[in-house]
């Protein structure tokens, strides 16, 4: 199933509980406060769970910016363009 | 007819401190409830009392070396895994007061001391976990980390070094409960009174023994088998995480 990036911006709003309007694709991990290792993990669980994949340990730590994640759901073809 | 014993198909189980007469009665309940167990001991003379023993492998690991232990955490997983059951029973019960002010010499808890039941306690718990969580979480393997703390952890007279690495276990429980509870990996830790085992009475004497026995509600020592139903509870109910359950006829309420 393919999801649009508006929804994958709407479950980063909610898992690092900011505004939909900070989910930019150069925000990056460490660079607001509810962003971190901890937050991460839930941030991979419910990506997984909301699109249906299990992310690789390179696809994890590769997940440093909102782009970066955009870019690897669209490698996966779960993202659409 | 006999009740029905739980079984838990046929999960992998690693229980640490193998060697030790608590840990084998883990060893061998997990065992005949379907687990392949694989006992982990820096003490390859005290695993081979395996060696007969079907449905249990052994692997010989000093869990105070983080690259042996990680190796020995790859190693048992590509024989045996996945792995979605660790024991941390390895421990040492050990009494020194902080002062011994009725000696001449020596009269100080040593650091010696000190580091030696911290390490054997608490970093063992550390090593083990991280390398073998680590294995859980990348395979994304559900599964339950059981650790061995004590009544001691609220802090027993004579026993301080000891006492804080139990509540050194307890915390670290709560927070790794916290911290991957999300990837369905779950903490608890089982704090036994005094355990009618070998060790126990190597460790005290018998007065002390019977002066326990005399505080405790129920009146008697727990048997391995008391500690064994509680290992096998947090095992089967998959709601329960970051807790310490208290094995000990009551002698810390």
């Amino acid at each position: 199933m393919t999801n649009t990036p508006e929804e994958l911006s709407a479950l980063m709003s909610e898992v690092l509980r900011t505004t939909r309007d900070r989910i930019t694709p150069d925000l990056a991990i460490h660079k607001i406060d509810t962003w971190n290792s901890l937050t991460h993990i839930e941030l991979v669980v419910t990506i997984e769970e909301r699109f249906g994949i299990q992310l690789t340990e390179d696809e994890i730590v590769g997940m440093t910016t909102v782009g970066e994640i955009q870019r690897i759901l669209r490698a996966r073809g779960v993202l659409a363009p | 007819m006999a009740p029905q014993q739980t079984t838990f198909g046929h999960r992998t189980a690693v229980v640490t401190g193998g060697g030790g007469s608590l840990a084998r009665a883990i060893i061998l309940g997990l065992r005949d409830r379907g687990c392949r167990v694989v006992a982990v001991d820096r003490d390859a003379d005290a695993l081979a009392a395996f060696s007969r023993e079907e449905g249990v492998a052994t692997a010989v690991c000093d869990l105070l070396d983080a690259d042996a232990t990680e190796r020995c955490a790859a190693e048992v997983w590509r024989a045996h895994g996945p792995v979605s059951i660790l024991v941390n029973a390895v421990g040492l019960i050990h009494s020194a007061p902080l002062l011994n002010i009725a000696a001449r010499a020596e009269r100080r808890h040593s650091l010696e001391t000190w580091r030696r039941v911290i390490d054997l306690n608490l970093t063992t718990v550390f090593l083990a976990t991280v390398h073998f969580v680590e294995h859980m979480v990348s395979t994304r393997t559900r599964g339950v980390v059981i650790n061995f703390s004590s009544v001691a952890a609220a802090g027993n007279a004579g026993q301080g070094a000891y006492s804080a690495a139990k509540a050194g276990v307890n915390a670290l429980t709560r927070s790794w409960a916290k911290e991957l509870g999300m990837l369905g990996i779950r903490f608890v830790a089982i704090a036994p009174g005094f355990i009618d085992t070998p060790t126990t009475h190597a460790a005290l004497s018998d007065h002390s023994v019977k002066d326990w026995v005399q505080r405790t509600p129920l009146r008697r020592m727990g048997s391995v088998g008391d500690v064994l139903s509680a290992v096998v509870f947090a095992v089967e109910n998959e709601h329960l995480t970051g807790k310490v359950i208290e094995i000990d006829g009551g002698l810390s309420l």
